[in-house]
């Protein structure tokens, strides 16, 4: 394989490319419905996958139905659909009612009139048979009161109120009183209050508020939302403007954007009416109707044409009442056209043909009020009319052919199959031969990285050894001097500035004097090899009032000399207790979160000896170590080992380093003992 | 003009005082709400008083204030920092990505720099905006993510890798529970011991070869048999 001549690698990349074609052209196909869509199938096919087939599954399909209805019709209307074919194949007739009820519950709600109801009509009448045999009022009662709304939507009043009749006497028949009875009680009680209302009967409000309290005691804020609305239209004439005005409230607090819009129109039709009823003197009327409106318009919800159509509506009465005043009026008069074209157009987006022939109908209506149309609003009338017409005749073909589409449909499908074979099995083919190049191209970089390998090694070897030889040096750089703590200085200086800055001058110059002190020691430090132990403990003393000045309610300290020590005699290596004390600060004491202490004590041991000790009270070297672990920031260490190697380079010098705990075992804070050798300067 | 409110967290009293009164001095706007000694105390102030500017030292005895940003579940406000650290601190905070940094002792030109930078930010970002950034630890410091921008993550033993779609891939100094912990519930979902997504940015679902999601950017990531459920119920109901 390794000595392939190039020709066959050419015809092989070739090869692959025209699979990496193929393989999208394939792919595209998938691609054609949502990919949002897609992917909520694919889960759903897979859930569906883990239930038991028959009735379990159409029952885990309608609950799904039930929580989607809001968010995702269409994807509830295609679970409940599927629910009924599941439940029709396996014969289960009580989850076949359910089914039937939420598909023409579904259907409804999306076709709210017209003959589009026909087919929900029947399935709803078709549930509620199923459920009578099964003698499950509750559902019945259900069925019967989704058949009423039906009939009453498609305006055969009659049959409605049969209908709700009987669904009054199925829920009656429900045993068990309960949440259960009442939420379906609510339901049929609105019903009722619907077809009261319509019928011009006193009893609508009875019903509509028992609807309403049912709603509000079961826990469903939609559905006193909905009751509060029919209120406005049935309540007494002068409480009918606050009922639509807290329905739109309701609305409005739960955020259901679709209930929202209807409220609104709803609202803006009885301000309409009002402004008709009214005449001129009623300008607030047709101001309240189209703030309303325009609100409504802003939600972007299904049922567009219907805000526009209002909306050019109140504009011909304004217009209608405006006619003394020339300029008025026209503009009126054109913004009532401009609004009913709008909502042509969107009725026409929506397929909504009882829109289409509504809005013609006001057209006509404007134009014969105010005597004459313009040219073009005449022109695009004619259009929708045509529109409507041909739509209407293609629905009535399509339903036609859709058998016959059905059965060549089945066909493609089966001949697409065959070709789908095929097409995989050029694919197989040309993926063996791309697995064969990509073999052979692994072994040859296989090859070149061993190669690369060990000369890569050679190299590092040597850049190790140059790192170490820098390492020392480095080491040994730091050594010599034994810096100040960067923070120790800036902050240091802050609370300085502090002192400056807020009146109290001659503390800030005390505390500048020692810090200069401090700073002297340390730059002379690099330049001498000892100083006095007078020296040293002046400049402990500098260091510690400093700190103290930065920490005053935290720091305590103390520092001790064993008398009889001729301080300015002995000598000691210059600094050589400031790293321990700053230890001690940064980690013992203000780790601790409470007051705690520093205390340095230096004495003989021995004749030719000297002991320093620096002692703490905070947290310990332990969990000092384990905040720095448990934190994010990880900083580098200030390098203990530096200090260490200063001390073991002093002859006969010792250091020790005691975790001091407690009686319970607890740590109690941190031990640093020096031991020197004694000498003189 | 609004006052802004702000809590200034600073370990050490005389520090506390001098940034307090330098701020009442040049910086009238600043409104300040608390002052917080210690980590535990800001974490427990800015989640109680909802400040929209926090000034905070890096070092903060037991913690440091990168620790303070990292256990708050959101950073829904601007951060100031201050510090006394050196070049490593300055490159920590340049990670983050703060307002501004002021070196102690603070400069009252430079203070008055950076409240008027924090308040053309507060002005120009929209507060829910802000509400969904959260801080996570990456390499020496953390760095601030925005949730919607995350895709998922990925489990390398104590590490983890962020994915998101606007700025690659973050290598996280913590373990996947802990982002778990950060990003509780929806749109996020645990599918695997190694692999927690965000359900927005599922592109499919198979069952085949035991279950695997394929995410927007085509990375396919295993499903646990025992955690299927709980993807199913995030992708149908949401």
């Amino acid at each position: 394989m390794r000595t392939a001549p190039p020709y066959s690698i050419f015809a092989i990349r070739i090869l692959t490319a025209l699979l990496c074609l193929m393989l999208l052209a394939f792919s595209a196909e998938g691609r054609q419905s949502q990919p949002a869509d897609s992917l909520w199938k694919d889960s759903l096919r897979v859930a569906l996958n883990d239930i038991q087939a028959g009735a379990p599954q159409a029952e885990y399909l309608l609950s799904l139905a039930e929580q989607l209805q809001g968010s995702h019709p269409g994807r509830a209307v295609y679970c409940a659909e599927k629910a009924l074919s599941i439940s029709r194949n396996y014969g289960a007739s009580l989850t076949e009612g359910k089914s039937l009820y939420w598909c023409a519950l579904l259907e409804l709600r999306k076709n709210t009139y017209g003959d589009a109801l026909d087919v929900p009509k029947g399935r709803a009448k078709l549930a509620a048979e199923l459920f009578r045999k099964q003698e499950e009022p509750g559902w019945l009662a259900r069925s019967y009161d989704l058949a009423a709304n039906i009939h009453f939507n498609l305006e055969e009043d009659d049959s409605a109120v049969i209908y709700t009749r009987r669904a009054l006497a199925a829920m009656n028949a429900m045993e068990t009183a309960g949440t259960k009875k009442e939420r379906v009680a609510a339901e049929v009680y609105y019903t009722a209050g619907k077809i009261a209302g319509e019928a011009g009967s006193d009893s609508a409000l009875v019903w509509i508020n028992r609807s309403q309290e049912l709603h509000e005691r079961t826990g469903n804020p939609e559905g006193v939302a909905r009751a509060e609305l029919l209120k406005g239209f049935y309540a007494e004439p002068e409480s009918r403007e606050g009922h639509f005005l807290h329905a739109i409230e309701l609305y409005r607090k739960r955020d259901n954007r679709q209930g929202l819009y209807a409220a609104l129109i709803e609202y803006a039709v009885y301000c309409i009416n009002q402004y008709e009823d009214s005449g001129k003197r009623g300008e607030g009327w047709y101001r309240k109707s189209t703030r309303s409106l325009r609100e409504a318009l802003q939600l972007e919800q299904d049922g567009r044409c219907e805000a526009r159509r209002q909306l050019g509506i109140a504009h011909h009465w304004k217009a209608y009442f405006n006619q003394e005043d020339n300029n008025t009026f026209e503009s009126h008069l054109d913004s009532a056209y401009r609004y009913y074209e709008s909502a042509l157009i969107e009725a026409e987006k929506e397929s909504n043909f009882d829109c289409i022939r509504e809005i013609s109908e006001e057209i006509a209506k404007t134009c014969k009020e105010f005597g004459g149309c313009p040219e073009d609003i005449v022109w695009i009338t004619q259009t929708f009319s045509t529109v409507l017409q041909e739509r209407k005749a293609e629905i009535r073909k399509a339903g036609r052919e859709l058998t016959t589409y059905q059965v060549r449909e089945e066909q493609m499908r089966s001949r697409r199959r065959l070709q789908n074979l095929g097409l995989i099995a050029v694919i197989l083919l040309l993926g063996f031969l791309g697995t064969f190049y990509l073999l052979y191209q692994r072994q040859r970089i296989r090859h070149l990285g061993q190669k690369l390998k060990a000369e890569q090694e050679t190299s590092a070897a040597k850049q190790k050894a140059l790192e170490n030889q820098e390492k020392a040096l480095r080491a040994q750089r730091a050594a010599s001097r034994a810096q100040l703590n960067p923070h120790f200085i800036l902050n240091t200086l802050n609370a300085i500035d502090n002192l400056v800055n807020f009146g109290k001058p001659e503390d800030a110059s005390y505390y500048l004097t020692q810090f200069t002190h401090v700073c002297w020691r340390a730059m002379e430090n690099s330049r001498l090899e000892a100083i006095s132990l007078a020296d040293e403990v002046e400049t402990l003393q500098s260091l510690l009032a400093l700190e103290q000045l930065r920490l005053p309610d935290i720091l305590n300290y103390k520092i001790e000399v064993e008398e009889g020590l001729d301080q300015e005699k002995i000598s000691m290596p210059p600094m050589l207790l400031q790293p321990f004390v700053e230890n001690a600060i940064w980690h013992g004491i203000q780790k601790k979160q409470a007051p705690g202490k520093v205390s340095v004590q230096i004495c003989s041991n021995g004749a030719d000896r000297l002991k320093c000790v620096v002692e703490d009270n905070g947290i310990g070297r332990e969990k000092a170590a384990q905040l720095q672990r448990a934190s994010v920031f990880k900083r580098p260490s200030r390098g203990s080992t530096i200090i260490n190697e200063r001390i073991q380079a002093i002859e006969g010098a010792e250091l020790n380093i005691i975790d001091l705990k407690d009686n319970g075992g607890q740590p109690r804070g941190t031990r640093i003992e020096i031991l020197l050798p004694k000498k003189t300067l | 003009m609004n006052p802004i409110r702000a809590i200034i967290v600073e370990d050490e009293k005389p520090a506390m005082d001098n940034l307090a009164g330098k701020l009442q001095r040049s910086c009238k706007i600043v409104d300040i709400i608390a002052q917080c000694r210690t980590g535990e105390e800001a974490i427990k102030e800015i989640h109680d008083k909802e400040p929209q500017l926090v000034f905070l030292d890096v070092q903060l005895g037991t913690m440091t204030g990168f620790d303070v940003l990292e256990r708050l579940q959101y950073i829904p406000f601007e951060v100031i920092f201050t510090t006394s650290f050196g070049q490593f601190a300055v490159d920590a905070i340049n990670n983050v990505n703060p307002v501004a940094y002021l070196v102690k002792p603070v400069d009252d030109k430079k203070l008055v720099q950076a409240v008027n930078k924090a308040r053309q930010k507060l002005e120009e970002a929209p507060q829910p905006e802000m509400g969904r950034r959260i801080a996570v630890p990456v390499m020496n410091g953390l760095e601030f993510l925005f949730v919607d921008d995350i895709m998922y993550c990925r489990a390398n033993d104590n590490y983890c890798f962020i994915h998101t779609v606007n700025e690659g891939r973050k290598l996280i100094t913590k373990p996947l529970a802990s982002m778990e912990k950060k990003l509780p519930g929806s749109p996020f979902c645990r599918i695997h011991r190694s692999h927690l997504v965000n359900c927005n940015f599922v592109k499919s679902f198979s069952r085949e070869d035991g279950g695997y999601v394929v995410m927007q950017d085509g990375t396919q990531l295993r499903v646990a048999n025992n955690r299927r459920d709980g993807l199913l119920e995030s992708l149908l109901r949401s």
